[in-house]
């Protein structure tokens, strides 16, 4: 049993040297750090793309843009506004405060307009992309990190072989199996970033091309009418 | 405020996770490896206890011989004493009665010279058949033991040998890396010759298993281990043994625990 006791998860982690220990450590914390980001990045966009719909289908619905933005005030005083509706937000106040002021000609209005929007949108795009850099250096990092550590632990495993007498297999392999931990916990940590990079990336490029089309489709209607007024 | 918050339950369900991927693990994994142990076939070397009782045999005979030359050490000794009593005896008659009686003496003396090699003769007869019964006996005897001996000689041969065949092939054996395409079963032969110090100096397939890589690999092994200390130790106590039994040596290597 003494054997046993001994290859156990515990066991080997306990056993493994320092510096193996301390990669071990890294790559939890990645692990942990990553699925943070992972779920909260995964509820941001989901929640992103569910109100794109929302606005999306009321404000096609013809409904006036003067109610569509007041129904937005209340949200917009506790900062709770996201995604294509600030950038409508942003867009209107410009919109409705240059056509106040009266003296700017049409094509003043619109630039501006555009230009409020634009600052918007990068705005969005910050946040849309927000975490994302760091689920792609985990993903590609951590393997290397497991990695290392697996090397020095074999390479202090062989380096306790080479004073052995009799080199039996029993000699390495629990050295060579705690050195494994660390790669398993590096893919263990990897895995999940790169697939849930990838998925986000697509999901965010997907949500600002959108909201550069919403930008675009809302800024010729800004245009109709301040040439048919 | 908004941001933050919007970091709790991601932390609590990632803490959660890790923390129930580390209890599983940590369970589960010592539920299911208990590491199986394969019995070693012990490699034990058996001496006869039995040569001790022929060594004691052996000392027998010098034992009676002992007695014999002791025995024969008292007689002489009596023989002599007797001798020197009637010399002096004689001695004393030759004084008393001088000349007168010389012829007298003379006829005793012949008499007693006759009587006495008669004794004598009588006595070696007595002895020379003694001698022969006793070395009959003994030769008997000593022929008997001989042949134990050589039967035990022999037995004990048989066991030394084994042994050492049993401590090749393990040490072999212990070095020997079997290919993947080896099956269970698969039978190589093999032919060493060793040298006095315990190095081999030729081996050689007798009957292949019929998978070139498994036989490669024993010879592979036999090169890599290379001298026996066992067959040196054999070749210095017993050369005779050495150059009868162990000097071509077959062995079988068999191919039997694998898992597939």
């Amino acid at each position: 049993m003494n054997a046993g006791e001994q290859l156990s998860l515990w066991g080997l982690i306990q056993n493994a040297s320092l510096l193996v220990q301390l990669v071990m450590l890294l790559l939890l914390l990645a692990s942990v750090i990553s699925w943070v980001m992972i779920i909260q990045r995964g509820l941001y966009l989901t929640r992103a793309k569910k109100g794109l719909t929302n606005f999306e289908r009321r404000f096609w619905s013809g409904a006036d843009l003067n109610q569509l933005f007041r129904e937005g005030n209340v949200r917009a005083e506790k900062g709770k506004v996201d995604g294509v509706e600030s950038l409508f937000r942003a867009g209107f106040t410009e919109f409705t405060r240059l056509r106040q002021q009266g003296r700017s000609s049409p094509e003043a209005v619109m630039e501006g307009t555009e230009r409020a929007m634009r600052v918007a949108m990068s705005r969005e795009q910050e946040k849309v992309e927000m975490n994302l850099p760091f689920l792609a250096s985990v993903g590609s990092v951590s393997p290397y990190i497991g990695l290392f550590g697996t090397v020095w632990g074999i390479m202090n495993s062989f380096r306790g072989l080479a004073t052995m007498h009799q080199a039996t297999i029993a000699t390495v392999a629990p050295g060579i199996s705690e050195a494994l931990v660390a790669t398993a916990m590096g893919l263990f940590a990897a895995i999940p970033a790169v697939m849930a990079y990838n998925r986000y990336s697509a999901k965010a490029e997907w949500l600002l091309s959108s909201y550069e089309t919403f930008a675009e489709e809302f800024s010729s209607i800004l245009h109709r009418k301040v040439h048919s007024s | 405020m908004n941001n933050a918050s919007s970091y709790i339950l991601p932390v609590v369900a990632s803490l959660a996770f890790h923390g129930l991927l580390i209890a599983v693990l940590t369970l589960g994994w010592e539920a299911s490896n208990e590491p199986q142990k394969r019995q070693m076939p012990k490699f034990v070397q058996a001496k006869l206890v039995t040569v001790e009782a022929t060594v004691k045999q052996k000392k027998a005979p010098p034992k009676v011989d002992m007695r014999e030359k002791r025995r024969q050490q008292e007689l002489q000794r009596q023989r002599e004493a007797e001798a020197e009593r009637e010399r002096r005896a004689a001695l004393e008659r030759k004084k008393k009665q001088e000349a007168e009686k010389k012829r007298k003496a003379e006829a005793e003396k012949k008499r007693k010279a006759a009587e006495e090699k008669a004794r004598k003769e009588k006595e070696r007869k007595e002895r020379e058949r003694k001698e022969r019964l006793e070395q009959e006996r003994k030769s008997a005897f000593e022929e008997a033991l001989e042949e134990e001996e050589e039967l035990l000689d022999a037995r004990e041969d048989a066991q030394a040998v084994m042994s050492v065949a049993q401590a090749i092939q393990q040490r072999i054996e212990s070095v020997w890396s079997r290919p993947p395409s080896a099956r269970n079963g698969m039978l190589t032969v093999v032919k060493i010759n060793f040298v006095p110090t315990g190095r081999v100096v030729a081996a050689n397939i007798v009957e292949g298993s019929g998978n070139a890589a498994l036989d490669r690999s024993v010879l592979t092994a036999i090169r890599r281990v290379e001298t026996f200390p066992e067959v040196a130790e054999l070749a210095r106590e017993e050369p005779t043994v050495f150059e009868r039994e162990v000097r071509t040596t077959l062995l079988n290597f068999r191919v039997e625990d694998l898992r597939q």
